[in-house]
């Protein structure tokens, strides 16, 4: 039987062929996603030790030193300073050869217009001759007119070494400086870095007392450890002592695929697979149906079913194991495929793609595991209904249909899932407030509904889309839709991967719209300013000069600044707020009657226009958490020890309903104060933000150049016209997205591919219906059009139902999630539908013509 | 060209497969298929019957000579002059597997004259429908039919177009003697009533018998023929046929 597993192979090389593609794309998702995970982390880790510079141990400040974001420690690096006498301390440490301070601050490159160029988180550091190895060109500077930046930096503003630029650091005057150098950012992947001479320190720290932290450097034959323990021991708990290497590894971690990402690949490729299985098990079906007669000739033989099942599974193993390989081939490529997206979309802060693609030994054996096991389950049920075939049977009949009859359970069942489930959805997105809980069941089961419904819906789908092709398309048409809707289980199944695939796209796109839509909404609801005005490094605010300088524009109508801090608010009953301490929130000082010339802050009660000196406002979320209401007071503090006020709620505005990704972008707070009240209780009279309108009439673009001009003295300031806000907080969803549709698309692919699949084969198995019909007098071109035309109602088919279920879906999550806008993308859902449509005739393309290109004798004669 | 000869090959050669392995089915076969009359072709199995139905209705190229069919020199014509010749001049019955699986027997009768985009003459495709006796099934599928239903749709449907030249390889093959009678009768009288030519294969004496003349061919030649041929001069030439070879 193995002879004959082994012969069969060779000879049904084709139709395998066809099984093997199949099984390809299934697993190269799945293969793809680990070559991107492990490039990706591979990269991370080359990123981490591209410094090999030799610093053993690291000393900064302690992490209670530095606030923590979203309960992350920072690094120490980041922690802010530590005395500079630390430095002399630590070089007197037996065992330690240097002991170098280093300072981290903020720098940005001017651009041609005079003003920093926003987007990355800007970083400067001082960079001395350990550095000479690490370049990526050039050399290290050799004194403060000398600086090295980082390669992306250099592209974005075409710098090359040897150029003089403009660097602006926060607070100081611009200086002109000569580019010697490119160096990767060293402690921050991604960043827009500027490396000064160590002599140039003081432009980013102006205390000569402090560093931002030391690195050390230990003596032959002593480890990282070894010093680090000495180190620590010296320092009494004082200071933050690291190895190198945790440093490394923390930078590691920093720059790797995220957890939560490398489930949403590998849950995407799963998709795929599960895709995948159905359009195997198709093609085994038919497959397998063509050669019933050969089957039962072993039969007649003597071969006993056992064995004949055996062999057909070792040929599926066969084909899935050498389809396996094909699959972790074509993973790599959409691993960097994918990788390229994400570098484009920024998503990523190390290049993946400037990586050697990782395929690690564990990727090839999860790929042929997967890619053996998926044949294996796809083959197994046609296999035994192929074995099950009488042998006298087989050797008579015509064409064998391995397909069984579509159940009467299945469509009660199907039926009871489908619209219970999109019952429960439509009541539960339209229940106000949404109720997540019915919306997420009902999805599910729609999507069971689907699945378990497939071949008892497709066929009458199938010929109410085939009814306009049959109308209009004459014979080619009618037999093409005659030819669709043949064999309800195959129907189904083609047609559910697209169904699959287009409604995630569906969902997706409507989710996304929708949040988009709120997103611009809330935004064009609530900001009446025309620019913002902000420092480059956001730690630095602004003078107050700012603001007035504005104000003298003549092109400039109203102008609002906000002075902004952290600050703990309670209203417990002692002055220390006993009752479990207070929220901290973002507090902003700011004129209640020049705000309303920028922004319109959505008040639920009170009113802003009441905000006296010693009046607060309050975001509606923080005043429930805090209990306060219009007339109750709160006390603030800032800063440790600070000393405490207290403040009558005079208004409360409600946000919640903008977005999450507009509040992102507008001068938005938790709390509001007037600038006397801010001046008294936090005693900095700088400005964070500044936001102006401009006068009607007056051109954005004579505008900008307007406040350019006025402020000149203020090089550190970015102009941000308000089209540029409102699209990055309408672009915040985008990176994510792109990753999502290139994912999705994928499985598209693979669903257009088995509509082909299925054609081609199917087109196989009635080539002697195509050989009558050429005898008859068909053209090539009529049997051309008639299996385009096939394809075409079968994608079609699943178009709708994929679209229309994502759409629905989509909807329902626009809804539960609480986005204020729902928005049902017509345009685009239509688009992709005829997208898919469109691609499906041209791929079937190739499988028509060869069928119209077949023999018309030999048609005939064929079994 | 008002011509009485509804189909002619002169000289015709088929040689299948080259070199050592090649066999030559047809050799310098001239034949004429005169118009309104029912020619029945006999021979051995593998003399080249199918061959030369094949060559004669354009379905395969001959390697030599020249047929004409309804007054045109098929040799000359392209793959879609052929198509469209046979799809309007010609018509086919073959032994089993002459009808599309998902049409009901009326659309298959009407099948040619839909690939063609013609309109159907209505009172011809009826007069077709009360011959072949299938009124009362004109809406079933094909799979709801029996054989000799089955075949007799396909003869209709051959003649649905009203070609110039039907040809049939072995068509009551499958049948047994009752369906085998209907049907050869319904092709006489298509001759006999409404003039249509008519080609057939067959191995069977008793079919070659309605036919009003019979050719046999012997290792790619014709080597005889018999005119108003019965069931037991044809039985006795195929017996000597057989002797002499
Ligand atoms: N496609 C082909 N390739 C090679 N040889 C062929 C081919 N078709 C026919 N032949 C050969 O040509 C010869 C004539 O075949 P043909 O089919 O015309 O015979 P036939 O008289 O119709 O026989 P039967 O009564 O068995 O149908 C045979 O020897 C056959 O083997
Ligand atoms: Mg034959």
């Amino acid at each position: 039987m193995l002879r004959y597993t082994l012969s069969s192979v060779v000879a049904h090389k084709g139709r395998l062929l066809l099984t093997a593609v199949a099984i390809v794309l299934g697993v190269s998702l799945v293969s793809g996603t680990f070559v991107l995970i492990d490039t990706w982390r591979a990269a991370a880790d080359a990123a981490a030790h591209r410094h090999p510079r030799g610093v053993d141990v690291v000393v900064g400040a302690t992490p209670d030193a530095a606030p923590t974001t979203d309960g992350e420690p920072v690094s120490i690096p980041f922690r802010g300073p530590v005395p500079a006498a630390l430095i002399d301390r630590l070089a007197r440490v037996d065992g330690v050869v240097s002991a170098t301070g280093v300072v981290l601050g903020r720098a940005q490159v001017l651009g041609r217009d005079g003003h920093p160029v926003a987007g990355r988180e800007p970083i400067a550091r001082t960079v001395d001759p350990s550095f000479a190895a690490s370049l990526r060109t050039g050399r290290v500077p050799a004194g403060p007119a000398e600086v090295v930046i980082d390669p992306a930096t250099a592209a974005t503003l075409r710098i090359r070494v040897g150029d003089r630029i403009r660097v602006v650091s926060s607070g100081g005057a611009p200086e002109t400086v000569t580019v010697v150098g490119l160096l990767y950012p060293p402690e921050q992947a991604g960043a827009a870095f500027v490396g000064v001479h160590p002599s140039a320190a003081r432009d980013l720290l102006p205390r000569p007392d402090l560093v931002s932290f030391v690195e050390v450097r230990a003596a032959p034959g002593i480890t990282q450890r070894e010093l680090r323990d000495r180190v620590a021991a010296t320092l009494d708990g004082q200071y933050a002592v690291s190895t190198g290497a945790d440093l490394d590894a923390e930078l590691v971690r920093a720059a790797e695929p995220p957890p939560l990402v490398a489930r949403i690949f590998l849950i995407a490729s799963l998709v795929a697979l599960f895709i995948g299985t159905f359009l195997i098990r198709n093609t085994y079906t038919i497959v397998l149906a063509s050669r019933a007669r050969e089957l039962a000739l072993l039969r007649c033989v003597g071969a006993s079913r056992g064995q004949l099942r055996r062999a057909v599974l070792l040929e599926a193993a066969i084909v899935g194991a050498v389809a396996s390989l094909g699959g972790l081939a074509l993973g790599v490529a959409v691993g960097w495929g994918v990788a390229s997206l994400l570098k484009t979309g920024g998503a990523v802060a190390v290049d993946v793609t400037g990586h050697t693609p990782q395929v690690l030994p564990r990727t090839v054996a999860v790929t042929l595991a997967v890619g053996i096991l998926t044949a294996l389950v796809s083959a197994w049920s046609p296999v035994r209904r192929a074995t099950r075939v009488h042998p006298v049977a087989a050797l008579h009949g015509d064409v064998f249909a391995l397909d069984r009859p579509v159940g009467r359970l299945r469509a009660v069942l199907g039926g009871l899932f489908l619209f219970g489930g999109t019952g429960l959805v439509l009541a539960g997105g339209l229940a106000d407030p949404a109720v997540d809980a019915m919306v997420g069941a009902g999805a599910a089961l729609s999507g069971l509904g689907v699945l378990v419904l497939g071949p008892v819906l497709a066929p009458p789908i199938a010929r109410l889309v085939g009814a306009a092709v049959r109308r209009g398309r004459g014979v080619a048409g009618r037999l093409a839709a005659d030819n669709a809707v043949r064999n309800p289980r195959r129907a189904a199944a083609t047609t559910l991967p697209l169904v699959i695939g287009l409604a995630l796209i569906g969902f997706l796109t409507t989710l996304a719209a929708g949040s988009r839509a709120s997103t611009v909404g809330g935004f064009d609801q609530t900001l009446r300013a025309d620019f913002r005005m902000q420092a480059f490094n956001r730690d630095v605010a602004m003078s107050p000069d700012v603001p007035r300088r504005l104000a003298a524009v003549p092109e400039v109508a109203a102008v609002a600044s906000f002075q902004v801090a952290d600050a703990e608010l309670t209203t417990g009953p002692g002055p220390d707020g006993a009752a479990g301490g207070g929220s901290v929130v973002d507090l902003a000082g700011v004129d209640p009657t020049r705000l309303a010339a920028v922004l319109a802050l959505p008040v639920t009660d009170g009113a802003l226009a009441d905000l006296a000196d010693g009046g607060i406002a309050l975001r509606r979320g923080i005043a429930a958490e805090r209990g306060a209401t219009v007339g109750s007071t709160v006390r603030l503090r800032t800063g440790a020890g600070g000393a405490t006020q207290t403040f009558a709620v005079r208004a409360i505005y409600d946000t919640s309903d903008l977005g999450g990704y507009a509040v992102a972008h507008l001068p938005v707070f938790d709390s509001l104060i007037t600038p006397a009240a801010y001046e008294r209780l936090v005693g900095d009279p700088a400005v964070a933000t500044v936001y102006a309108s401009v006068r009607d009439g007056v051109t954005p673009a004579a505008a900008r150049a307007a406040i350019a001009r006025a402020l000149a003295d203020h090089p550190t300031v970015e102009i941000t016209g308000r089209d540029e806000l409102r699209r990055r907080a309408a672009a915040e969803l985008d990176p994510a997205l792109r990753v999502y549709y290139a994912l999705f698309g994928l499985m598209i692919l693979i669903a257009l591919f088995g509509i082909i699949n299925t054609l081609a084969l199917s087109a196989l198995e009635r080539i002697r219906e195509l050989g009558l019909l050429r005898v008859l007098g068909m053209q090539r071109r009529q049997v051309r059009a008639m299996l385009r035309w096939e394809a075409a109602i079968v994608a079609a088919t699943g178009t709708a139902v994929g679209l229309a279920l994502g759409a629905l879906l989509g909807w329902a999550a626009t809804r539960a999630f609480d986005l204020s806008a729902t928005e049902v993308p017509v345009g685009l859902l239509a688009g992709s539908a005829v997208a898919a449509v469109v691609a499906s005739m041209l791929a079937a393309g190739p499988p028509a013509r060869r069928a119209a290109g077949v023999d018309v004798l030999h048609a005939l004669a064929s079994e | 060209m008002i011509d009485e000869v509804a189909a002619r090959a002169v000289g015709i050669t088929k040689t299948h497969g080259r070199g050592a392995g090649a066999v030559t089915a047809l050799d310098r076969v001239s034949v004429e298929f005169a118009r309104a009359r029912y020619t029945a072709i006999m021979g051995p199995s593998g003399s080249g019957k199918s061959t030369l139905l094949h060559c004669v209705a354009g379905l395969d190229s001959v390697d030599e000579g020249a047929v004409h069919l309804a007054g045109v020199d098929l040799t000359r014509l392209g793959e879609r002059q052929l198509t469209r010749l046979r799809r309007d001049r010609v018509g086919f019955i073959f032994q089993s597997f002459n009808l599309l699986p998902t049409m009901s027997a009326v659309d298959n009768i009407r099948l040619p004259l839909a690939l063609a985009g013609r309109r159907p003459d209505r009172v011809w495709i009826d007069r077709l429908v009360d011959a072949v006796g299938l009124r009362d099934r004109l809406g079933h599928k094909p799979a709801e039919l029996s054989g000799g239903q089955q075949q007799r749709v396909a003869a209709a449907r051959a003649l649905a177009g009203r070609p110039a030249i039907v040809f049939a390889d072995e068509p009551t093959g499958n049948l047994d003697s009752v369906a085998r009678g209907e049907l050869l009768g319904f092709l006489r009288r298509c001759v006999d009533e409404l003039g249509q030519t008519i080609v057939m294969v067959t191995h069977d004496p008793v079919a070659a018998a309605y036919a009003d003349r019979a050719l046999f061919l012997a290792d790619g030649r014709i080597v005889d023929t018999l005119d108003g041929p019965t069931a037991e001069r044809v039985l006795d030439r195929m017996k000597s046929l057989s002797e002499v070879s």
